[in-house]
């Protein structure tokens, strides 16, 4: 479904990510791990196109990303950690202004429309979104993205900032949406959310240092927790630097 | 689908922020009425002082014939010859007769030109009193020529004003919308998910021009409204020609407003850019205020890309010399070449935009 391909974006001389490659497959919730600065939301931006990379392609259904951006449109759904919804509009007018943008039929626009007025309650479903708890904003990201049901979507620490139990919910979504066939491709900084991934990639200095199941990182690292192998592979990632200094 | 989209949100932008919209109403209200009492072109009272060297016949009835005069005060002297109190301040204009004036009929004039405009006034002012009792002193003068002011007969400011102040509103306003627009959704991140959407870049760009024309059309009336009811000012031309080049002009101030947000990158930049593209070039250069045909030739040449400019003709046109649209053909095409102009740099620069 993504399939990465010597992906490389330099800033100046700083390069932000380094010829990068792999493959997600349909279904699949693949798991971005790496420190803050790793290349992480970059390398997410090139992917779905909001940045072109420096060097290498992004192939998303076999569609390159940089040559036909506008048919790579329809089939993904992009939401980050920062909201970036209209907060000056309700969260059915959001509904309302992503499924018109995205010519989604009239009827789904108002079954989630519907849908969101019972999860919220009426008040909180007619009052500016800005104002509603950071979960539930984030959920309503999540909603206006996967309105014109995308194949595939991208979602950048979707949760920082959220509670555990919003936190849950989310990751409910996440699973629902895996499960009609959804690909998933989400970065994050929580371990126990790494652990739902079906494969996970750990990036360090906008390089790919690993990627393989939790399980088998785990088994690597020789740690039973994932965040202690994490931090393993970074550690050992930064070492040979440390040394030469 | 995406255009429609967009028109309805940006809509729904305007209706929630009602603060902004009560004073996108309101300031140019307040505008219009401080403009209105705070510039007042006539002179209204001149104080003259007089030395008398003369005194016959001849020179008191020169005399008299400022005591008559609405616009003259002439200072009693109080003891204090002419010359003390004009160098006192007390007068604007110290007339001297001299002793052998019923003999030659000339008089000497001095007057305050600190504020020059001012004293070219009361020149003219002064001269035409003299020259009204100037039929006494047995000369006649050769040729007279009768002004006749057309247009504003009486020489009302309102009439100066009301159109000139009309252009500067609504180019400032105007721009001033649309460049915050899009410089906002880049502020907040929402951009980005208008650049993953399949909207094309003109959708984005009329759809955010429409909800405004209509707002800043609705503005335009309203201030056009105020200088008719409020101050009197007529007009001649066509309304409904009026009102579609209203509609003209604010298409071409909302279309630079849109094109200056596809280059800042923050609100305030824009708001900075707008403010400053818009309020002083209309003011200094588009012949609002000064005359564009006493301009250096550099100053002239940048007046002729000032939209302000070409409305000033169309609306000083139709309101007070009651032009056909014919006469005023020129000035039109001129607002939508602007209009179009700035409307393809802009699709143009937000389609690049959008793309990479």
């Amino acid at each position: 479904m993504i399939s990465v391909q010597g992906l490389s974006r330099r800033f100046g001389t700083f390069t932000a990510v380094d010829n990068i490659s792999f493959d997600v497959a349909a279904g699949e919730v693949f798991g971005f791990l790496g420190a803050n600065g790793a290349g992480k939301t970059t390398a997410i931006r090139m992917m779905c196109g909001l940045l072109s990379p420096s060097d290498g392609d992004v192939l998303i259904d076999g569609i390159s990303v940089s040559a036909k951006p506008e048919e790579v449109k329809r089939r993904i759904g992009y939401m980050s950690q920062k909201f970036s919804l209209y907060g000056d509009l309700t969260p059915e007018q959001n509904i309302e202004f992503f499924g018109a943008v995205y010519s989604v039929p009239l009827k789904r626009i108002k079954a989630e429309k519907r849908r969101v007025r019972t999860e919220l309650g009426d008040e909180a479903s007619t009052a500016a979104a800005e104002r509603l708890p950071l979960g539930f904003k984030q959920r309503l990201g999540l909603t206006c993205a996967l309105l014109h049901q995308p194949p595939i979507v991208f979602l950048d620490e979707p949760t920082s900032g959220v509670d555990p139990l919003g936190r849950r919910e989310f990751w409910e979504d996440i699973y629902d949406l895996s499960s009609a066939g959804g690909t998933v491709l989400v970065t994050t900084h929580f371990m126990d959310e790494a652990e739902y991934c079906h494969r996970i990639a750990i990036m360090s200095q906008g390089r790919l240092i690993d990627l393989d199941t939790p399980e088998a990182i785990k088994t690597k690292y020789d740690s039973d927790t994932l965040n202690n192998a994490f931090i393993q592979a970074v550690v050992r990632d930064r070492a040979p630097e440390a040394e030469g200094v | 689908m995406g255009l429609y989209g967009i028109i309805i949100k940006e809509f729904k932008h305007i209706i929630r922020d009602y603060r902004t919209l009560l004073i996108l109403f309101i300031l140019p209200m307040l505008m219009m009425v401080l403009f209105g009492y705070a510039m007042t072109l006539e002179i209204p009272d001149i104080r003259i002082s007089v030395d008398d060297h003369d005194n016959s016949p001849a020179s008191r009835h020169l005399i008299s014939g400022f005591q008559g005069s609405n616009f003259f005060t002439v200072r009693p002297a109080r003891g204090l010859s002419g010359r003390e109190l004009f160098q006192r301040r007390e007068a604007h204009a110290l007339l001297t007769i001299p002793a052998d004036f019923t003999a030659t009929g000339t008089v000497d004039l001095q007057i305050d030109a600190s504020d020059s405009s001012r004293a070219l006034i009361i020149r003219q002012y002064i001269g035409a009193v003299v020259s009204r009792s100037g039929g006494n002193t047995g000369v006649p003068a050769p040729v007279t020529a009768v002004p006749a002011f057309l247009y504003n007969r009486e020489l009302e400011s309102a009439f100066f004003f009301v159109p000139g102040l009309t252009a500067l509103i609504i180019i400032m306003v105007t721009a001033l919308l649309t460049s915050l627009t899009i410089t906002r959704e880049k502020e907040q991140g929402t951009f980005d998910l208008i650049k993953l959407s399949p909207v094309h870049a003109y959708e984005v760009i009329i759809g955010k021009v429409v909800p405004y024309l209509i707002l800043s059309f609705l503005i335009g009336i309203l201030v056009i409204l105020f200088g008719v009811l409020l101050f009197g000012v007529p007009i001649r031309g066509s309304i409904s020609a009026l009102l579609l080049y209203l509609i003209l002009y604010c298409l071409t101030g909302l279309s630079f407003g849109i094109l200056i947000s596809t280059v800042a990158t923050s609100q305030q930049t824009a708001m900075l850019i707008s403010l400053i593209a818009t309020l002083l070039p209309t003011l200094f250069l588009s012949g609002f205020i000064f005359q564009i045909e006493a301009m250096p030739a550099l100053l002239r040449a940048a007046s002729a890309i000032m939209p302000a400019k070409y409305f000033l003709i169309i609306i000083r046109g139709l309101m007070l010399k009651g032009n056909t649209q014919g006469e005023i053909l020129f000035p039109i095409l001129m607002l939508v070449g602007f209009s179009t102009l700035f409307l393809l740099i802009a699709i143009r620069r937000f389609k690049h935009y959008l793309d990479h």
